[in-house]
């Protein structure tokens, strides 16, 4: 895949928090600070950027959680109560509009949070934070397997969905690996449709601040970060990176294989098998388990539609052959 | 699609048309199937339709029976071509339902492309496929019934 370009300057590899603030002065004759992730991340440049989360560092002191919540509020749900009846009674509404405060596990108002645990590792306890959020899948079953169109992947890797054509049926959800997107019922664009019959609200997720990026500005949580355990750059890069850290560290890298590859890559000094051992898992509080690639089997499957036709006109020809000789 | 591939016999009597039928009755399941509905309304409480309810397997049968229809399609068009073309015509309902059908693959293959890695569409584009393959569907199955009603075929001897 194609990766954008500094334009013949010498190019940082990957932008984190303190490397974007220092950005104007460090780089000498370099871009300005602004303009760097400006041309690495506009929504319409080439390539995935994906994020690299050292949780070695991360001390979960909540400030991207918070910083996530404060920056994305205004595309928080506004839900209209009461909410529709549902038909049939199985379908159930689902409201977080007066818990908008939970912070310890992914809600519509809650895009990222901080699972923490501690491992027994060669001898050593290790505290283990991990921020959690959206992991911006390169082929996000999400994105291509909503039946409305309501989601879509930008070009630099951003899995995003609609609130205004999302119908909150949540399909999403069970077809994402970590089951990532909440639903919040009473908005969205099923109120104006059939409200009793057919949807249910609207999903939401991280959608890695993409309005943010889109001006040249970092995603709220990499910003916010004391620590500097994020940092964003071209796929490519943060795949080098994770790899020399991981190395560095004696350490394991999850993300970059998962479900085909992901834009998310954790490295970690413990192996993620005994971290999601350790984690508090279920409803909101997403694993860490390896997970195979979502969308292969039907894009395997994709190569018998190239063979039909192939088949089809095998037969005719065979019938016509048969029928002049 | 000429289901009555043999002329002699009457559209419900050939492999051919079995083999349609099936098709369409699969993908029509399984394309619903794609919307969040069999759980919701119990079609998958029903006992061995577990599966309607599993995105990845509807979205696979999808996939295998698109192939049997891509196959027929393609028999047809040929065996017409090579074989019948001047002892039968297609009727107006036969003109209108091969061209459904046609829009119907055509659609369809743009969406399997889609669910390719590396490719992405806007979410105007993808919404717009998605309800023109949903559209030509709807009209397959109405044009279907109105054949079937009006006892339509869809050829005619000339
Ligand atoms: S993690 Fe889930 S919600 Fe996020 S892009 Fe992947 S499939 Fe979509
Ligand atoms: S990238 Fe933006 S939306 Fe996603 S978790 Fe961070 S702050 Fe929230
Ligand atoms: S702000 Fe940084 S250190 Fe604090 S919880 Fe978030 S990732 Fe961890």
């Amino acid at each position: 895949m194609p990766i954008y370009e500094y334009k013949g300057e010498t190019m940082p590899h990957q932008i984190s928090r303190r490397s974007f603030l220092k950005g104007g002065l460090a780089a000498a004759g370099a871009l300005a600070a602004s303009s760097v992730p400006a041309a690495a991340v506009s929504a319409d440049g080439h390539g995935h950027l994906a994020t690299l989360l050292d949780i070695s560092k991360c001390i979960a002191c909540g400030a991207c959680v918070e910083a996530c919540r404060e920056t994305n509020q205004h595309k928080h749900p506004e839900p209209q109560k009461p909410f529709p009846k549902m038909i049939p009674a199985r379908a159930k509404n689902v409201d977080w509009s007066d818990k908008r405060d939970v912070d310890d596990r992914l809600t519509p108002y809650n895009w990222l949070y901080v699972q923490s645990t501690y491992v027994e590792h060669e001898g050593e306890e290790h505290e283990v934070n991990i921020p959690r959020r959206c992991m911006h899948c390169t082929n996000p079953p999400c994105v291509k397997l909503c039946p409305f169109g309501a989601a879509e992947q930008l070009n630099n890797g951003i899995a995003r969905i609609s609130d205004s054509l999302c119908m909150g049926g949540a399909k999403c959800k069970t077809v994402c690996p970590w089951k990532i997107p909440e639903r919040q019922s009473g908005v969205g664009l099923y109120l104006d449709l059939l409200p009793t019959l057919a949807g249910n609200g609207v999903m939401y997720k991280c959608d890695r601040c993409y309005d943010r990026l889109a001006q040249g500005e970092l995603p709220a949580c990499i910003e916010a970060c004391p620590e500097d355990v994020q940092s964003i750059g071209p796929r490519e890069d943060i795949i080098r990176e994770a790899h020399e850290l991981a190395e560095e560290m004696g350490g394991y890298v999850y993300g970059e294989k998962e479900n085909g590859g992901t834009n998310t890559i954790y490295v970690s000094p413990v192996p993620f098998e005994k971290i999601n051992q350790a984690i508090e898992k279920g409803k909101g509080k997403p694993h860490l388990k390896p997970v195979k690639d979502h969308m292969a089997d039907g894009n395997n499957l994709a190569a018998a539609l190239a063979i039909a036709p192939i088949a089809g006109i095998a037969a005719a020809v065979g019938k016509f052959y048969k029928m002049t000789t | 699609m000429k289901e009555n591939s043999i002329q002699a016999k009457p559209d419900s009597k050939t492999a051919f048309w079995y083999l349609y039928l099936a098709s369409v009755v699969m993908l029509a399941f399984s394309g619903f199937g794609q919307m969040p509905l069999y759980k919701r309304y119990y079609i998958a409480d029903i006992p061995g339709m577990a599966w309607s309810a599993d995105f990845y397997t509807t979205h696979l049968v999808h996939y295998i029976f698109s192939a049997l229809l891509i196959g027929l399609a393609s028999y047809a068009v040929f065996h017409h071509v090579l074989t019948r073309k001047k002892s039968v015509a297609l009727t107006t309902s036969g003109y209108v339902r091969s061209v459904i059908v046609a829009g119907l693959l055509f659609s369809g293959l743009l969406l399997v492309t889609y669910n390719f890695s590396g490719v992405s569409l806007p979410m105007w584009a993808a919404a717009t496929l998605l309800f023109t393959h949903v559209g030509f569907a709807m009209a397959l199955i109405v044009a279907g019934l109105v054949a079937l009603i009006g006892r339509k075929p869809w050829l005619k001897a000339i």
